[in-house]
């Protein structure tokens, strides 16, 4: 007999861990998720963004290239093209979007908790609903000859009491929301506001009843009206909440994707009217095949990102989180 | 600066009565305090006179003008929040400005009015934190600025005073006195603190759940409180009060037994006393004396106790005494020696002796329920 602890098999070991160990074990199922589908890819579309791969061929096609992905986008017209109907997207939507919540949220919050609650959910459930879903119906709504937004706009145009403000309606009819250059950001852009503005909505809703009631009446009792109490006490301590929201827009809006691609069904619009960075390089990937410069394009897409953000934070950012 | 008028009060929020047909008039340039206990619809009266609650029914006027339905905006009252309810977002100088911003005044002007208010609260070296960086102190100071630079129809203070230290208190007590002395603007000032009530006001209103107990200047209420409400509320330490029997002695003499003692009825309660009643007897503390330099006096009645327990304050000492079934608080000078269960003799001032109807607490007394009304 060895003074010698016995060798542990394997099995023994597995049951046996070392000490410490346990709060890792138990957090391994996530750990291993997030290397296998968080990290690795991450890291991969790095990788990749330096090759010339394409995914049909087989993991021997690959070929390193250096910048040379980054260059080729930089240089695609249509890519320019993305980034100025992203950026408007984005803009339009977004600036809607808080512009419509914040008086809203204000109006919610005066109604008194029952109404509020009742119709907080109702503005929140188009953010949870399915996007496909939600494309697909204002896809039919758009509809030139069938959808119900140019059949509204036709029976307006006939109706006694509305009739001379929509005397153009019959000269432009049918309007292709969709395939005309002109019309499909905007009809994009409603969607998007449409979809996210109930969460905005709900954000400054909360915001609103962190403000104590006697900051209020103490306006009140300043001979403050009602609307210079939302803009000299509501607006001014909402500003952390809407610096949150703006980033959320922000990081949000400049990855649109499923909007646009229903509503243009895949092909970005005519001559590319509606097409998204996110769009352009799913395309790029996906039908030309090139991952090195789509991996090449979501980086630059990152990298756009983070600098815009960053002027947030670096413009409102002090304000916003409420550092006096 | 205006008169104030409460016509026939009442509010209810849902089911509960906060406030029960309350009638009062405070005077142009009058410091009214009410004072009650805490949730006795204080607040609430304050806020319906701001606009800021409506109330049921019942009709408020300022001036000669009825406000009822006119919003807080409209009626040029200046209020002193509980929680001060100062702008956070604001600086101490936005904060006193806020109003008269409000009032279009030219900036000239506004600067003018902060800088005398500042001056006046000591805060011109403040002028430009954000509240988070005052104290307490400063704070409440600030909110009184807010409504100094106001010149308002009435000050509204609500419990202004309430979260500051005790010298803090004093100093501002004073502060707000020699304000009101300088402004002469009609004030209603609602406290729970009663020393701040004594020392204030012009006339206190005594509130006992919804309903008035007394209105009187502070010398009514304390030396003749008009029911057992109003006597145990006012004074510190609080009134003594025992079970006692009118009773009819030979000779058309009216006294008092309790707890196998007899006191006699003083002169002043003769024309109520018509039949046998059970009462409530009060007394202060500072009315019963264990010193006997004065014994012989007419209105000293003698009475034999054993005493219980003592507490020293310094400059006084809290004697507690007892005799029969009645225990009794008694003001002894802090100089001197008492041994727990040794006999004491001491004198209970008749003049300052209250006594109230036991079934309805109101004094047996005619002239304090005069001053009542
Ligand atoms: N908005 C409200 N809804 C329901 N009940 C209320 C409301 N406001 C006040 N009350 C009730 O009315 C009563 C009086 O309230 P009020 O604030 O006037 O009391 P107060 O005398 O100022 O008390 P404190 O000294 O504690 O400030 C309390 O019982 C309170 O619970
Ligand atoms: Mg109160």
């Amino acid at each position: 007999m060895t003074h010698e602890t016995p060798k542990q098999g394997w099995l023994a070991r597995l049951f046996n861990p070392p000490r410490g160990s346990a709060p890792y074990l138990f957090l391994m199922p996530y750990i291993v998720l997030f290397l296998v589908f968080g990290l690795f890819p991450l890291l991969f579309s790095i990788y990749l963004s330096f090759h010339i791969w394409n995914p049909i061929k087989g993991l021997d096609s690959m070929e390193y290239t250096g910048f040379e992905n980054y260059v080729l986008a930089w240089g695609d017209p249509v890519l320019w093209k993305a980034l100025y109907n992203t950026v408007w997207l984005a803009i339009t939507s977004g600036l809607a979007q808080h512009l419509v919540a914040i008086p809203t949220a204000c109006v919610l919050v005066a109604l008194g908790s029952r109404l509020r609650h009742w119709l907080t959910s109702a503005y929140f459930l188009p953010y949870v609903t399915s996007t496909v879903a939600v494309s697909l119906v204002f896809f039919s709504m758009y509809s030139p000859n069938t959808g119900i937004i140019n059949k509204l706009l036709i029976a307006l145009s006939e109706s006694d009491l509305f009739g001379w403000a929509f005397s153009w309606v019959p000269d432009v009819m049918p309007l292709r929301w969709l395939e005309d250059t002109f019309l499909v950001k905007p009809a994009v852009a409603f969607l998007v506001f449409w979809k996210y503005t109930g969460f905005n909505i709900v954000l400054y809703t909360t915001g609103l009843m962190t403000i104590p009631r006697d900051l209020y009446e103490a306006a009140r009792v300043d001979g403050a009206s009602a609307f210079r109490r939302f803009w000299h006490i509501s607006l001014p301590l909402l500003r952390p909440f809407i610096f949150f929201a703006v980033t959320l827009t922000i990081i949000g809006n400049l990855q649109l994707f499923e909007e646009p691609f229903i509503l243009t069904r895949g092909t970005g619009g005519v001559g590319h009217s509606a097409e998204t960075i996110s769009m352009y390089l799913f395309r790029i990937g996906w039908e030309y095949l090139d991952m090195g410069v789509a991996s090449a394009i979501s980086w630059m897409l990152f990298i756009l990102i983070g600098i815009l953000t960053a002027i947030h934070f670096k413009l409102f950012g002090r304000q916003g989180l409420g550092e006096h | 600066m205006s008169r104030v008028q409460y016509k026939n009060i009442r509010k209810s929020f849902g089911d509960t009565e906060v406030v029960r047909d309350f009638s009062m008039t405070i005077e142009d340039g009058e410091f009214m305090v009410l004072l009650g206990e805490s949730g006795c619809g204080k607040s609430t009266l304050l806020r319906i006179l701001a606009g800021l609650e409506t109330q049921t029914s019942g009709d408020i006027y300022i001036g000669e003008r009825c406000v009822n339905g006119l919003d807080a905006k409209d009626r040029n009252l200046a209020m002193v929040f509980q929680s001060y309810a100062l702008y956070p977002h604001m600086t101490v100088y936005e904060n006193i400005a806020f109003a008269l911003k409000m009032k279009k005044l030219p900036r000239t002007e506004i600067d003018e009015k902060v800088q005398w208010a500042a001056k006046m609260l000591k805060l011109d070296t403040l002028l430009d934190r954000k509240p988070k960086a005052l104290s307490g102190g400063q704070r409440q100071r600030v909110a009184m600025g807010r409504a100094m630079v106001r010149t308002p129809e009435v000050f509204l203070f609500d419990e202004p005073l309430s979260n500051l230290d005790a010298k803090l208190r004093t100093e501002m007590r004073h502060e707000i006195k020699s304000l009101h002395r300088k402004l002469g603007t009609t004030t209603i000032y609602v406290t729970h603190d009663q020393v701040e009530a004594m020392t204030l006001a012009d006339r206190i209103v005594i509130m006992n759940k919804g309903v008035i107990s007394q209105v009187g200047t502070p010398e009514e209420v304390f030396h003749h409180p008009a029911n057992l409400f109003v006597a145990q509320f006012i004074g510190s330490p609080a009134m003594n009060i025992f079970d006692g029997v009118l009773t009819r002695q030979a000779g058309n003499q009216w006294v008092i037994e309790s707890g196998g003692s007899t006191l006699p009825l003083p002169p002043r309660f003769h024309a109520q006393a018509t039949e046998t009643l059970a009462v409530k007897v009060g007394i202060r503390p500072s009315d019963i004396h264990v010193l006997e330099g004065a014994s012989h006096a007419e209105h000293l009645h003698p009475v034999d106790f054993k005493v219980e327990d003592q507490e020293l304050l310094g400059a006084a000492i809290n004697l507690t005494l007892h005799t029969g079934d009645v225990t009794l608080l008694a003001e002894a000078p802090g100089d001197m020696k008492f041994a727990p269960g040794t006999a004491q003799r001491a004198w209970l001032n008749l003049d300052a002796l209250h006594v109230f109807d036991a079934r309805t607490g109101e004094t047996l007394s005619g002239r304090n329920t005069a001053a009542a009304a």
